[in-house]
């Protein structure tokens, strides 16, 4: 009796060390993975760990997630689970990269309880899933001095940026300043000095205020914005600088980016080889230069604007027309880029943005390959059919000319590009500037000299347009007031924010989603849409052949043979019917195979997979079964 | 490695599921249930999702093992204790160790066996699309880990009763348990007598959220090292059981 | 050689087996003779250490079924009360399979198993299944994987249980030509089996050692010559006409 008493605490010793070795073992060893997803959903990126790295005071990360409430809910609700729980393993990757300086607290917000007040306080979305059940799935991440930032929602469909949105919020969190962004530009783009009460006053006189664009009053709800001189030795107290098509900028204004970029400045650049928007603006001055270029500068960040060529794409041009007389046709000079510009870089800029439209873009090129201290990007660029072709602008103006002349190319050329890192001064002895003294008021030559080399690590992002800001081409007219017209808006405020944000945030990328769909049904439907489409086409031709030929009946018509014309025109029609009946049939035939395809082609793997193996294991068993019944001796 | 006995036992067990006709009906039915299951039209279904992937597969291995590793484990022990045989295996210059562990790894070599004959269905995916051929091995390398988990549970049930069904039923009701232990409803239960300590610490057993990452393609130490544990552990809870039945 | 120190065992409260101490040497046949229920089984489950004594010991050639199981067991060749075997092997299979958990080689297997199988005349259901077989080739198979390692002990549990009386003179006369240089322990309680084979007999009951002797001198106690009287009288405690303790 001792013995078996002793041995059942044994094993109730062992089963308690069991649970004790799995739940320290599980929380210990959590860290140590290995990620062998392609897209690396599990591992943070370098930009992130760095943030963590810099956290010096305690952040708490509340995740919401309304866990009991979704598992009274609908089946539906399975997906934001799974996605809950790749949330909370991210979240807790943060925590494990951060010293201990991040807290994460996960929250199941039940009903009537001070959570479910609390996370409405804060901002999250709450869906009613029934009268008294609401769900939420957000996160707050606050400091120990009040300060939070909210993701309201998370979305199953935003996976691929659930990274940069959450190091984004942390760092939002510890740096809450507003940030001051200067403009640079030969084209009016921010008129500081139109105070709403003098545009009201030039409009009752009849005149057009020159107003700002409205690119810039987005960028003031999240920015300091102010115009900068374009004539000026020094450029400071910024958090970042955009210069839009800069036009013959003396060397006094180059030397000031030069050295604010040296000293760690973050400038949003947009040069433009042909800029439609200048050319309306600067309509008055004829014969204008309407290209920018800041080549002697970007020639030291690494990259360079194509002279004399544009980025074009024959599979991504837009329909418009040129003038009123033309008819609409596919122009080259209008780029509208789609997901395929952007995903395949996965940047947190461009990744994901599906409608952007572009004017006469340039092409942009990487020309220092060697990169020792900075890392260039390119983060927006055409399909692989893109290529870039040389224009002059007489023929600008022939857009069948520039389409029939133009030739695919076999790989993307790029649109945009960002550049982090550490620049060499373009301009190593100084410069040179005219300068009035003070006292004598006389003109001297002075001689400027400043930084060789960064001191800070900077950024720059290049864009080879400067159009697709203008409000023509990303902003409409509707009944509602102004709106979007598309995401080139988004573009450029994407753009500020990485640049605003720290050098890290900048090297925090997409987890790009791959296709995994199943190319072979794809093909399939894509050839039944094909077939589906050439049957309308016939049908639609013989109605248009059978409305001429009506056309005709009514034109030979007269008062002799009304009759039989008319008989005619109803047996006509009776026969179209019967054809067009005939032909709808086989549409429905066509459609019918195309969808009747994709079932067998499912039902035959689903047989393949349910009953290929067990069959053949049927077969093998009643044999073997066979051969030891009858005891046959086997051969050894 | 392994020694002698252990190899001895884990061919003859093996052999054993190959030459009786309960090897081949465990076979064919999972075989057949799975494919079925994972073209079963529905939300989640393979063809319906259209992603080459394996997620609508794995998705329901945890479930269908729930079910037939129990039927594989049942008989292990019990059956030799029914005919007698037990006595005759334990009579030989065996151990109860190597005992336990030739039969343990013999009948998860066969559910190992089971998961190579799903074959086709990474043949389907390789014809529809391109998977993502790592993800789909660790998915694999889950299941099996899981069988393992299960089996050695069952083998646990089996050594401490004569009796089949029982041994199926308590594996099933305890698997169940273990796999379900992240699940709202049972913590929910729970948390009605539990302090919520030990919650957590019950929530930290659940399998299928283990399983779950491991069909995702991450491969973490913690989830490799909870399977060893879980199998390590049923497997001596099993021999003791089986040295307490020698001493009583 | 075995030697049994103050073996018991008891189950609960009951003691199936109180100290008994025996010993059986080389060449001996020991008939175990006792009752249903009187420890037979128990005391020889120990002597194989399929189960552990609750107290004393064993010793089989110097080697303890405390401390060296594992060593005691290759010594042994065992014989299960009703033969249990696994009925999916076929014979050939079966007496392979426990030539390797025997630890022999590869050659020595297939000699062995080709020896027993003729020793045992199981020539004829040699690739059958051994749930296809008659009860007199399971016995003749589970002696068979007894003998397979040619043992210098072996312990038989009721080994001629249920034959008829052919295979029963079969099974006594192999083990007769086995006893000559081997300890054999077997059990029965069929009284003429120890007189057929056995050199020496053990009566127990209820877990107690009654009688330890020749089975001729167990013959000797009656006067009318019949063992099964002596037996009574030894197992019941009770007058018997004719004997004389």
């Amino acid at each position: 009796m001792k013995r078996q008493t002793g041995n059942y605490f044994v094993v109730t010793l062992s089963a308690i060390i069991m649970v004790l070795t799995v739940y320290i073992g599980n929380s210990w060893l959590k860290r140590f993975k290995v990620d062998m997803t392609e897209e690396k959903l599990y591992t943070l990126s370098n930009g992130s760990k760095d943030i963590l790295k810099k956290l010096n005071t305690p952040l708490t990360l509340k995740l919401y997630y309304s866990k009991t409430s979704a598992n009274k809910g609908t089946e539906g609700l399975r997906i934001f689970n799974n996605y809950f729980f790749y949330v909370k393993d991210l979240l807790e990757e943060y925590v494990a990269h951060s010293r201990n300086n991040l807290r994460l607290q996960v929250i199941d917000p039940r009903p009537d309880t001070k959570e479910e007040e609390e996370a409405s306080t804060y901002g999250l979305k709450k869906f009613q899933l029934t009268e008294t059940e609401k769900y939420f799935f957000g996160l707050v991440v606050e400091n120990n001095v009040g300060t939070e930032k909210i993701i309201e929602f998370f979305d199953p469909g935003q996976q691929e940026n659930l990274e940069y949105e959450v190091t984004r919020l942390i760092y939002s969190v510890i740096n809450p300043r507003k940030k001051s962004v200067g403009i640079l530009s030969s084209l009016p783009i921010l008129n500081d000095k139109m105070t709403p009460y003098m545009a009201q006053l030039m409009r009752m006189q009849g005149k057009a205020p020159q107003e700002s664009w409205i690119i810039t009053k987005l960028m003031q709800e999240f920015y300091d914005v102010k115009n900068i001189e374009p004539d000026t030795e020094k450029i400071s107290g910024l958090d970042i600088l955009m210069i839009a098509h800069p036009k013959n900028l003396s060397e006094k204004t180059l030397w000031a980016i030069d050295q604010y970029v040296l000293g760690g400045g973050k400038v949003l650049l947009f040069v433009d080889p042909y800029s439609i928007v200048d050319n309306v603006i600067s309509k008055a001055r004829a014969g204008a230069e309407k290209k920018s270029n800041l080549k002697k500068l970007m020639t030291k960040w690494g990259v360079e604007l194509e002279e004399k060529k544009l980025a074009g794409d024959r599979f991504l041009s837009g329909v418009g027309r040129m003038n009123a007389r033309m008819q609409p046709q596919r122009l080259l000079a209008l780029l509208e880029c789609d997901q395929r510009c952007g995903a395949e870089f996965k940047d947190a800029i461009t990744y994901k943005l599906g409608s952007m439209t572009f004017l006469y873009p340039g092409s942009l090129r990487v020309i220092d390959k060697k990169q020792k201290d900075k890392k260039i990007y390119p983060i927006l660029g055409t399909t692989n059919k893109g290529n870039s072709y040389e224009f002059s602008t007489w023929k600008l103006s022939d857009p069948t000319y520039l389409w029939k002349n133009f030739k695919d190319g076999s790989k993307p050329v790029h649109l945009a590009y960002k550049i982090v890192g550490k620049f060499e001064s373009a301009f190593p002895n100084g410069v040179s500037v005219k300068k009035k003294d003070q006292k004598d008021k006389v003109e001297k030559e002075i001689l400027l000299t400043g930084l060789k080399k960064s001191t800070k690590e900077s950024a720059v992002i290049v864009f080879s347009d400067v159009d697709f800001i203008h409000d023509q081409f990303s902003f409409k007219n509707s009944v509602f007031g102004i709106g979007l017209a598309n995401e080139n808006s988004t573009l450029v405020l994407n753009s500020l924010e990485q640049l605003g944000g720290s050098r890290e945030l900048l090297e925090v990328r997409s987890k790009g989603r791959f296709n995994r769909s199943f190319d072979v049904v794809d093909k399939i439907e894509f050839d039944a849409q094909k077939n589906t489409a050439e049957k309308v086409s016939e049908i639609n031709k013989r109605i248009e052949s059978f409305e001429k030929e009506l056309g005709e009946l009514g034109r030979k018509m007269n008062e002799g043979n009304i009759g039989l014309i008319q008989n005619e025109g109803i047996k006509k029609k009776k026969e179209l019917t019967k054809v067009i009946a005939k032909l709808k049939g086989e549409l429905r035939d066509v459609k019918r195979e195309g969808r009747e395809k994709i079932e067998k082609l499912g039902s035959n793997l689903q047989y393949l997979n349910t009953l290929f193996m067990p069959s053949i294991l049927l077969v093998f068993g009643i044999f073997f079964q066979m051969r030891r019944k009858k005891g046959i001796r086997k051969d050894s | 490695m392994m020694s002698h006995s252990v190899k001895t036992i884990l061919k003859k067990e093996l052999k054993s599921y190959f030459t009786t006709p309960l090897g081949y009906v465990f076979s064919i039915i999972f075989l057949f249930s799975i494919g079925y299951v994972t073209f079963e039209s529905g939300r989640g279904s393979f063809f319906v999702l259209r992603q080459a992937d394996l997620s609508s597969f794995f998705r329901y291995i945890p479930w269908l093992f729930l079910l037939l590793v129990p039927a594989v484990s049942m008989r292990l022990w019990a059956e030799e204790r029914k005919s007698g045989t037990i006595e005759l295996l334990l009579t030989l210059p065996v151990t109860v160790r190597e005992a336990v562990l030739g039969k343990f790894l013999a009948s998860w070599a066969f559910i190992g066996f089971n998961l190579l004959c799903t074959f086709p269905i990474v043949l389907t995916v390789a014809y529809l699309g391109q998977p993502d051929y790592l993800v789909i091995l660790i998915g694999y390398l889950g299941s099996f880990l899981l069988g393992g988990a299960y089996l050695a549970i069952g083998c646990f049930f089996s050594a401490l009763t004569k009796n089949q069904v029982i041994s199926f039923i308590c594996t099933v009701v305890f698997c169940y348990l273990l796999t379900m232990a992240g699940s709202p409803p049972i913590l929910e239960f729970l948390s009605t007598f539990l302090h919520r300590y030990f919650l957590d610490l019950f929530e930290s057993l659940s399998m299928i959220h283990h399983f779950e990452t491991m069909g995702r393609g991450v491969m973490r130490v913690g989830d490799l090292w909870f399977f060893a544990v879980i199998i390590l552990a049923w497997l001596y809870g099993c021999e003791a059981i089986l040295d307490e039945k020698k001493a009583s | 050689m075995i030697r049994v120190t103050e073996l018991s065992k008891s189950f609960g409260e009951i003691k199936a087996v109180d100290k008994i101490s025996f010993e059986v040497k080389e060449g001996e046949v020991l008939g175990f003779l006792g009752p249903n229920g009187a420890g037979k089984s128990t005391t020889m489950k120990m002597i194989t250490s399929f189960i552990s004594p609750s107290g004393g010991d064993a010793t089989v050639f110097g080697k303890s079924i405390l401390s060296e199981p594992i060593e005691v067991r290759k010594k042994i060749g065992y014989m299960p009360e009703n033969a249990p075997l696994y009925d999916d092997m076929t014979v050939d299979e079966f007496l392979h399979y426990t030539a390797q958990l025997r630890g022999l080689e590869k050659k020595g297997q297939v000699k062995a198993v080709e020896k027993v199988i003729e020793m045992c005349a199981l020539k004829d259901v040699q690739f059958q299944t051994i749930e296809t077989l008659s009860k007199g080739y399971k016995r003749r198979t589970s002696m068979a994987q007894a003998l397979i390692h040619d043992p210098q002990v072996l312990i038989l549990d009721e080994p001629t249980d249920g034959l008829d009386p052919n295979q029963k003179h079969d099974v006594r006369t192999l083990i007769k030509s086995l006893a000559k240089d081997k300890c054999v322990i077997l059990s029965t309680h069929i009284l003429e089996e120890v007189e057929a084979v056995c050199t020496r007999a053990i009566i127990i009951s209820s877990g107690k050692k009654l009688f330890d002797g020749e089975a001729s001198e167990l013959k000797e106690k009656s006067s009318l010559g019949r063992i099964d009287d002596v037996f009574r009288a030894i197992t019941t405690g009770q007058e018997v006409q004719g004997v004389s303790l």
